[in-house]
């Protein structure tokens, strides 16, 4: 059988009992309702019943004494409506205390006081008319001569009533007052009884079924709560030193994320001048490229001038020709004048003219033939050098091109580069948001064995407790053998049941990942 | 620790201030005035004036001149306010009750008189009556308003109640002391007489003009009714007393 066999067992026992002083006490509680509702009911109600009807009657002879002084006809007519109501309701309530008074013990008094109700109520009407006729001395007459005194026998015979009533209403208390005592008497013996063989019973199965399995049990509870604290004194040693190594880890990490930081800037930087070498190699090349064209372009005017000179000297030579020819020309035409004699004397003079021209022009043919030719030879010289000159600058567009892919090929790995820090910075990031999450497991799991350790020490206690219940003084010296002395567990206590958080300095790691 | 006697201090103060002002008021003698309605309705809103000038407190309770001549011959007031002749109003007390008023005993000091006037519901339709015709009204010989020129309603006297003031005086002076109609309407105070005269069509009765208020229509009488009012002390007024009815004569006045 186990612990909670037994324990429903000494329980049913106790229930048993129970239910069998329950039997008996709703046997006479039913006795007593059964009286009190009686007395509830019947007594109290016919009490309640006479006192409102005593309480209209009273009205009734407000409304009717002030009447004969009332000046205003309509306020009395109010009253004498009034004063009809009110006896309707005296009526009912004489209905209902009938009803209420089925033995017949009021019954006399009830048809004595219906007796006297007529002559009130027509003395009463009386008294209103009068009223509403102003006639005062009258009415204040006819009511103190009649209905005062039918009033007053009304109230002895309401009295009475009430009286009669509440004699049946103390008979009852009396009854239930004997019934109750005895119910009493017979309760408190059975609950003596049932007390006395319920706590025998269960003192023994307590100590021979409960206390003793108990006491084992909770020896056996304190043997494995020292294995156990020793277990989680380990634990949280091991846990305070993971912490602490993840602390130093995402400090350190701390440092390598603020050197890549600095790396980064460094090779955006190079990035950039990359860039802007780019730019100008490219600059540099176009500029050289379009030297070349002009170049170029200057030979060629120097060859089409040179061209131009070797026309000019032909036109020229062309020219000392004729001037040649006229200088013979002209000889002959002198030959021919001077044959003429006088007569060609004129035309040896015009001849001779003309031949000086043609002295002239020849020689100035031949002047310019010299400076066509120094024209011409240094035209040449000039095309020599452009060409010379071309040759040169398209050389310089050749490694402009060269140096421009270069720089190219630079910038574009210097891109490469930033990113590629930029994904060793993330994953450096990354890491030490693990090495954080690490830290604060860490610091939980110190945490959780710290719990543990309390939980452990509250173990004890309650092992301590449970071994004090089971063997009073004994278990005090059972529990003393269970746990660690209060020494050792003060010395556990020394242990920091935090560790340095890696929470704080987070924020600053973020900010300098979010410049990136 | 003297802030905490502060309270205490002043409530001692108040308390000793206001037992200064009771005894001060308590230092004048009570006199008490009691009688006819109209005159201690009339010398109520004066009453402060009369403190003052007398230096005397004055109790005034208006329940009706023969009450009030009552009221000072068992000493249950020092003076009464009386509406009509002494006589016939001490006449009607003793014949009510015999031995309640000793007349030889009080002293009666005239104030002033009353004018009375006759009043009916508007429902009659008379404006005037001659002095025989009134006198018939009231002693029950002329029956119906037609008689006198009216409506065709039956008359129904309305009057105080035994020593009324103003019934003895117009039993006296009107009626030349003969009875009043049988089956008239009693009323205990003089005060309900315009309240009742007015809801009830062919009622009729002599009040005094300054307490006439309500759906009520004078009818004019040949002569003019007037009631003597005064001031009923026992024996010789002195101290108090005789400050408090000078103070009452010179507001009069």
């Amino acid at each position: 059988m186990n612990l909670a066999r037994r324990i429903y067992l000494i329980v049913s026992l106790a229930l048993a009992g129970t239910v069998l002083v329950a039997l008996v006490s709703w046997t006479s509680v039913r006795r007593l309702a059964e009286a009190s509702r009686r007395l509830g009911e019947v007594n109290l109600s016919s009490v309640a019943v006479i006192s409102r009807i005593s309480d209209i009657c009273a009205s009734q002879s407000s409304l009717v004494n002030r009447a004969p002084a009332q000046t205003d006809v309509k306020a009395i007519e109010k009253a004498a409506q009034d004063y009809a109501a009110a006896s309707q309701k005296l009526d009912a309530g004489l209905v209902e205390l009938k009803k209420l008074d089925a033995q017949g013990t009021l019954s006399a008094k009830i048809k004595a006081l219906e007796t006297d109700l007529p002559a009130v109520r027509e003395a009463s009407g009386k008294v209103f008319t009068l009223a509403a006729q102003f006639q005062q001395v009258d009415a204040s007459t006819l009511l103190q001569t009649q209905v005062n005194a039918l009033e007053d026998r009304m109230t002895a015979r309401l009295n009475e009533l009430m009286s009669a009533s509440l004699g049946e209403a103390q008979v009852q208390p009396r009854v239930i007052v004997q019934q109750a005592g005895r119910s009493n008497q017979w309760i408190l013996g059975l609950c003596l009884a049932v007390l006395l063989g319920s706590t025998a019973t269960s003192v023994v199965l307590v100590r021979r079924k409960v206390v003793r399995p108990v006491k084992q049990v909770a020896n056996h509870l304190g043997e494995t709560f020292q294995t156990t604290e020793i277990s989680v004194q380990e634990i949280a040693q091991n846990s305070h030193s993971v912490a602490e190594g993840a602390s130093e880890q995402a400090a350190s990490l701390e440092e390598t994320s603020a050197s890549l930081e600095e790396l980064a800037g460094m090779t955006r930087n190079i990035s950039q001048n990359a860039n802007t070498a780019k730019d100008l190699a490219k600059g540099t090349r176009s500029a050289a490229e379009r030297g070349a064209e002009e170049m170029k372009a200057m030979t060629d005017a120097m060859q089409a001038i040179k061209t131009s000179s070797d026309n000019i000297a032909k036109i020229i030579k062309t020219i000392d020709e004729i001037a040649f020819q006229t200088n013979i020309l002209a000889l002959n035409a002198a030959v021919e004048a001077a044959r003429a004699g006088e007569a060609g004397m004129g035309f040896a003079v015009v001849a001779e003219e003309v031949r000086n021209l043609a002295q002239r022009s020849a020689q100035a043919a031949k002047d310019t033939t010299t400076k066509i030719q120094d024209s011409v030879t240094t035209s040449l010289n000039g095309v020599q050098i452009s060409g010379r000159v071309g040759k040169a600058l398209e050389e310089i567009v050749s490694k402009a091109r060269q140096v421009d892919e270069l720089v190219a090929q630079i910038a574009s790995a210097s891109a490469e580069q930033t990113q590629g820090i930029t994904q060793v910075n993330t994953a450096v990031s990354e890491m030490d948001k693990v090495t954080q999450s690490n830290a604060a497991s860490a610091e939980e799991s110190s945490s959780a064995a710290e719990e543990m350790r309390a939980q452990a020490g509250t173990l004890r206690r309650a092992v301590g407790e449970l071994l004090t219940l089971v063997d009073g003084d004994c278990g005090n010296q059972s529990a003393s053998a269970v746990g660690p002395a209060p020494a050792q567990e003060r010395e556990n206590q020394s242990v920091p049941a935090t560790f340095p958080s890696r929470r704080a300095p987070a924020p600053a790691v973020q900010t300098a990942h979010a410049s990136f | 620790m003297k802030k905490h006697y502060c309270p205490i201090i002043v409530s001692w103060v108040i308390a000793i201030a206001c037992a200064l002002a009771l005894t001060q008021k308590a230092s004048g003698q009570m006199v008490r005035l009691h009688g006819s309605i109209s005159t201690a309705k009339a010398l109520e809103s004066r009453k402060a004036a009369l403190e003052s000038a007398s230096g005397a407190q004055i109790e005034i309770v208006g329940n009706g001149a023969g009450r009030g001549l009552q009221d000072v011959s068992s000493g249950q007031a020092e003076v009464a306010l009386l509406s009509g002749p002494l006589k016939l109003v001490a006449e009607a007390l003793n014949k009510e009750k015999s031995g309640s008023v000793d007349a030889a005993q009080l002293n009666e000091i005239p104030l002033s008189n009353s004018k009375l006037g006759f009043y009916s519901h508007p429902a009659a339709g008379v404006k005037s009556v001659t002095d025989a015709q009134l006198r018939d009204v009231l002693t029950g010989k002329i029956t119906n308003w037609k008689d006198v020129g009216g409506a065709d309603l039956p008359i129904k006297v309305v009057m105080g109640f035994g020593a009324d003031g103003v019934r003895v005086t117009v039993q006296d002076v009107v009626c030349h002391g003969a009875e009043y109609a049988q089956g008239a309407i009693v009323r205990n105070s003089s005060k309900d007489l315009p309240m009742v005269v007015s809801q009830l069509p062919g009622a009729c009765a002599v009040l005094v003009v300054s307490s006439a208020e309500g759906n009520i229509a004078k009818v004019a009488t040949e002569t003019e009714l007037m009631m003597p009012v005064s001031l009923v002390v026992k024996g010789e007024p002195s101290g108090d007393v005789k400050k408090v009815i000078d103070a009452i004569k010179a507001v009069i006045k």
